[in-house]
């Protein structure tokens, strides 16, 4: 069946934290990189109780002078970085460094800043910066109206939250055609959405600790058998569910792929809505497994640009992924209405 | 979706009727966490015409929204600027406040908990003040964005007056007044997580229609709650309360107390909680607040 996709390319933006990754990753289809970046004096000042950018200083995060080398890396194949600025907030008091560092960004090369709090970012548009920034995953911008919010700040590009509807991305991407959309392609879930959980991976992943339930009505009645067992087998469904957005406890597939939530099978449909760049992720993953998610993508959308209709860039994808346990549990999705088979 | 449930249910809220001293306060109605649970709009006037008779306001609290909500919202909205008192609307999302905004002089926003971003995990936020902490690392977590004279413009520039916080275990060190804004205060619960995969729903789905964005509802939130413990950390134990969508941690005693306190100091209103999920009752008469949290708390 011919493609119905338009011509335009999709962008992939991949994690990256430091400059020896550049090449593979440059070779293997990235078109965009995004990374963090470590600040000594600002780790010195707010430890774990405020970090940077959603990860301690020691989370591949590369320093400014790593960020430099990184940069004249991505130039030599004409790749753009941003770098992550996304707490959910930044404090007046904290806003005159993190301007002062977008400069430094700047100035070594940065091209875009991927910002969530609003302050941030009009603080650096009263600065003059000319940084291009990109809202954040963290904003949780789920809707148009957000969307334009956020265009009206100043924001070229949105990166929407994971948990989003195929059919909300696609309304969003029409009544918000002006702005650039990012969506989650690849890698490590949420059990909540990320604007709006108020805990730090510094004390361990609140949504991966492994709580125990005790449950209760609200009137008083004892649970009756019935209940009690909807409710253990909720938990139970639950903990698995958070397996998969774990990564699938880390594994790999027999080829060694990176097993975890996915959207492969809805590349063919980003297509179609004109959706500008697949963000995969995992900045602080191993540089290997950054490689193959990226070749992942990249293999698929090779497929939906030569053609391919939606149902067979769906079971290419599956196909690639080897695990159709794991993509039947739908549980490793990120958009189960675009899954490839309706199950 | 609502799944096989009437729609006259979703007025449904688990709430006891207030205290009687409770009935000159502000009722705040509507779902603040969850876009499933908005309701009808008979149901909304409905729910305003029937509060207007106790109560001395009206605030209609909103959620976080995707498309459909956000066309919902609109309608919901609409239906409130036509009463003959202007309404507050609790806003936590960028997008509904775009849209109160816009019709500002019969819709008051207010800034919601979701969108005043503090760092609120009680696996931490207890020991903050009590620990030789870095002391702009303490301040930092007893701020938020609000701080920023750029961010509190932005806010008063879409008619925000007054912002929501949660009572939080290390305090609140912001200057309320220098900002131009005002606080309202959340007793005795407060918000740690919540996202549009509601965990309570799976209870009556099958195991592939579980944690989605779009799993059925049945409003098991209305029914049921859950207590969250961590048994591998037994002396960390956090009070955390697991109620649809949401996470929350229930403030002990002596939080409630510093929190009511802080609201005298700072002329905070309270916004008080039967359960986590529920309706609301806002109050600037601090000592109405503290005597009904002792009495439906203890």
């Amino acid at each position: 069946m011919a493609s119905q996709i338009p011509g335009r390319r999709i962008g992939i933006a991949s994690p990256i934290s430091m400059p020896e990754e550049v090449e593979a990753l440059a070779a293997s289809g990235a078109t965009e990189f995004y990374c963090g970046v470590a600040v000594e004096s600002w780790a010195q000042r707010y430890g774990n109780l405020a970090w940077l950018n959603r990860r301690g200083v020691g989370a591949a995060n590369p320093n400014l002078d790593a960020l430099r080398r990184l940069v004249v890396e991505a130039n030599r194949f004409a790749i753009p970085v941003a770098v992550a600025l996304n707490s959910p907030f930044y404090t007046a008091s904290q806003l005159p460094d993190i301007v002062a560092l977008c400069r430094d960004l700047a100035d070594v090369g940065v091209r875009r800043v991927i910002v969530s709090d609003p302050g941030l970012i009009l603080a650096l548009r009263a600065s003059g910066s000319t940084l291009a920034i990109s809202a954040s995953s963290v904003a949780a911008i789920r809707n148009s109206q957000a969307c334009e919010f956020y265009r009206d700040l100043g924001v070229q590009r949105v990166i929407l939250p994971r948990h989003m509807s195929l059919g909300d991305i696609q309304r969003i991407k029409e009544r918000a055609p002006d702005l650039e959309i990012e969506v989650f392609v690849l890698n490590d879930g949420c059990t909540y959405e990320e604007g709006s959980c108020a805990t730090t991976h510094a004390a361990g992943a609140f949504c991966l600790t492994e709580w125990s339930y005790a449950f209760a009505r609200f009137d008083g009645a004892p649970l009756s058998g019935e209940e009690r067992g909807a409710l253990d087998r909720n938990v139970t469904d639950y903990k698995e569910w958070i397996w998969y957005l774990s990564n699938c406890g880390h594994s790999s597939s027999a080829r060694r792929l990176p097993n975890g939530p996915c959207g492969l099978c809805a590349i063919w449909d980003f297509c179609r809505v004109g959706v500008d760049c697949l963000k995969i992720v995992g900045r602080e993953a191993h540089p290997h497994r950054k490689l193959l998610s990226l070749q992942l993508v990249k293999t698929v959308v090779e497929q939906v640009e030569q053609g391919a209709s939606k149902e067979q860039a769906g079971d290419f994808a599956r196909e690639l992924r080897e695990t159709p346990d794991l993509c039947d549990s739908n549980y490793m999705c990120y958009y189960r209405d675009g899954s490839g088979k309706e199950r | 979706m609502i799944d096989t449930v009437p729609e006259q249910k979703q007025t449904v809220w688990t709430n006891p009727p207030p205290l009687p001293g409770l009935r000159g306060a502000r009722v705040y109605y509507g779902p603040e966490f969850c876009e499933t649970l908005l309701p009808t709009p008979k149901a909304l006037l409905e729910a305003y015409r029937s509060r207007a008779r106790t109560f001395a306001a009206f605030t209609f609290v909103t959620p976080p929204v995707g498309e459909d909500g956000l066309a919902k919202l609109q309608v919901l909205l609409g239906l409130l600027a036509q009463q003959d008192q202007p309404v507050e609307v609790v806003v936590n999302d960028w997008g509904v406040l775009r849209l109160v905004a816009a019709m500002r002089d019969r819709c008051q926003p207010v800034l919601g908990r979701l969108m005043n971003k503090m760092l609120r995990d009680p696996r931490i936020t207890p020991r903050i003040a009590g620990e030789s902490l870095l002391a702009e690392a303490v301040l930092a977590s007893q701020q938020s964005a609000l701080t920023s004279q750029l961010f509190s413009g932005l806010l008063r520039s879409h008619g925000i007056a007054t912002v929501e916080l949660d009572n939080l275990y290390q305090g609140i060190d912001m200057d309320f007044d220098g900002l131009g804004l005002r606080p309202s205060l959340h007793v005795p619960f407060g918000f740690v997580a919540s996202g549009p995969a509601c965990f309570q729903a799976g209870m009556h789905q099958p195991k592939t229609k579980k944690f989605s964005n779009d799993t059925p509802c049945r409003l098991e939130c209305q029914t049921y709650i859950g207590q969250m413990t961590d048994s591998a950390a037994p002396g960390r134990q956090a009070p955390l309360l697991t109620q649809g969508n949401t996470v929350f941690y229930r403030q002990d005693a002596a939080l409630v107390e510093r929190g009511l306190a802080w609201a005298q100091a700072h002329g905070a209103r309270v916004v008080l909680h039967q359960t986590p999920f529920g309706e609301g009752y806002a109050t600037e008469n601090i000592d109405l607040a503290r005597s009904w949290v002792e009495a439906q708390h203890g």
